[in-house]
């Protein structure tokens, strides 16, 4: 029950050609920028279009460029979190989570968003802008909201750049919580080796628009992307 | 101030009011459709609804008697349908300043849209919510100062209008002189300090009303 694809588009001289499978676990998509990670997202997410390929989400289709199936972005319930967290800055904390809810009864959103508010431990910010709040607030109020309506695949993209180290450490937490309590795929898009190898149960390495190797975090150690990762970070530290 | 400018001041309060309203729904729609879609004939349509804004006054009110007059392409079949035309009637100024200052609102609503962020409205999709739900909920409240500067700019613009006026409405007394026009009939006729201080209450009321809008298009959130 897990997510099936196929992709190729061809954007401005760059190609993207990438399959791959993930279950139910925290799958993380590694390599450096421009590799094709983010438009990956925006594929699944149904808010780019493939130029060929299939979508396939715990058994139902999409996208399939052969039989013309292609489910708009509200449709597929799939939650996104985006590198700017995209929060509506002119909403309070209570309704950009409430906003995640649509289609619920207006009492139901209410009592969920108040939910998800304790499970993320944002009381006493429910009535706040996201101006108002800090940057690890911020991304505990886009993972509520992008999770408040028990999605089929929560997608990541870089989320956590933006973080100091322990701030990261806490959203790694949370991430590793949500993803045991939904018992959904998570993808999550990273450039930071330490976060892929921590976080990943696979690891999806990309390059040049292809994807190199899949796997474990063990077995792709000796990945040539992750060893010329690994010789930046070693010579950072 | 004489019961003469006293009308003039309330019917153009009266005849910019009600073009603001229009401008306020035509004006969004073509500055969110501009700004967020891309249908053929796009490029026109654009430049139809900012000529106004460049072209003289004149030629706007031209193009108006071509279209409405009584012998005009549609002038004639409501003419003919009803018996009635807007020609020389305050309904007439209300066309007249509703198309001069349309493409104010047009443009300001439509940079303002096309600044708020991608990402808001695409994550707003992946919410679940529908491109009618977005727009209602995201794009307008976010482009609100801009709406909010255009409806001003617009109201300003409509209360200063006098070629087209003139051209489709006339200047008739007790009927159709808006302020603008009085001011015309005043200087012309050489009654100076009632025309002077027409001219500067319609100086200080747009000073203000650009106040406004620089305002509200400064203001954050």
């Amino acid at each position: 029950m897990g997510l099936t694809l196929q992709l190729y588009k061809r954007v401005d001289g760059f190609a993207l050609k990438v399959e791959w499978a993930v279950e139910e676990e925290l799958a993380v998509l590694f390599g450096y920028s421009g590799a094709g990670k983010s438009m990956t997202l925006q594929m699944i997410a149904g808010l780019m279009k493939p130029d060929q390929g299939s979508i396939r989400l715990g058994g139902q289709v999409l996208f399939d460029s052969r039989t013309g199936i292609d489910v708009p972005p509200q449709h597929r319930s799939i939650g996104y979190v985006f590198q700017d967290l995209a929060l509506f800055p002119h909403m309070t904390v209570r309704g950009n989570i409430m906003y995640g809810a649509n289609g619920l009864a207006k009492r139901e959103q209410r009592e969920k968003a108040e939910e998800m508010i304790e499970i993320f431990h944002l009381e006493g910010l429910p009535e706040k802008k996201p101006a108002e709040i800090s940057g690890g607030q911020r991304q505990r109020v886009a993972l509520a909201r992008a999770l408040i309506r028990q999605p089929k695949l929560l997608l990541l993209d870089e989320p956590f750049s933006a973080l100091d180290h322990p701030l990261r450490l806490e959203m790694h937490q949370y991430l590793s919580g949500a993803a045991r309590r939904y018992k959904i795929p998570v993808i999550m898009v990273t450039h930071d080796l330490n976060e892929a190898f921590k976080l990943g149960a696979k690891i999806i390495i990309y390059s040049e628009g292809r994807v190199t190797q899949t796997g474990a975090p063990a077995e792709v150690r000796d990945n040539p992307v992750i060893r010329e990762a690994k010789k930046f970070y070693d010579s950072a530290e | 101030m004489t019961p003469e400018v006293w009308f003039s001041l309330r019917l153009s309060l009266q005849v910019s009011l009600l073009a603001t309203f229009f401008i306020m729904i035509v004006g969004v729609a073509a500055g969110y459709l501009l700004a967020r879609k891309n249908f053929p004939g796009r490029d026109l349509v654009d430049i139809l609804f900012t000529l106004p804004l460049v072209l003289p006054p004149t030629v706007t009110g031209y193009y108006l008697i071509i279209l409405f007059g009584r012998n005009g392409w549609l002038g004639k079949a409501i003419y003919v349908w009803t018996g009635w035309s807007i020609m020389f009637t305050w309904y007439a100024a209300v066309l007249a300043s509703f198309v001069v200052a349309l493409p104010l609102m047009v443009r300001t609503t439509r940079a303002a849209i096309e600044s708020i962020d991608k990402n808001l409205i695409q994550a707003s999709y992946t919410l679940g919510h529908s491109e009618l739900g977005t727009a209602w909920r995201v794009i307008l409240p976010l482009a609100r100062k801009g709406i909010i500067a255009g409806t001003v700019l617009s109201f300003a613009r409509a209360m200063g209008e006098f070629g087209a006026t003139l051209m489709i409405a006339g200047n008739l007394p007790g009927k159709t002189n808006t302020l603008p026009l009085t001011i015309y009939t005043l200087a012309g006729s050489g009654d100076w300090p009632q025309a002077q201080g027409v001219v500067l209450l319609l100086t200080v009321a747009s000073g203000v009303f650009l106040y406004l809008a620089n305002r509200f298009s400064r203001r954050a959130w």
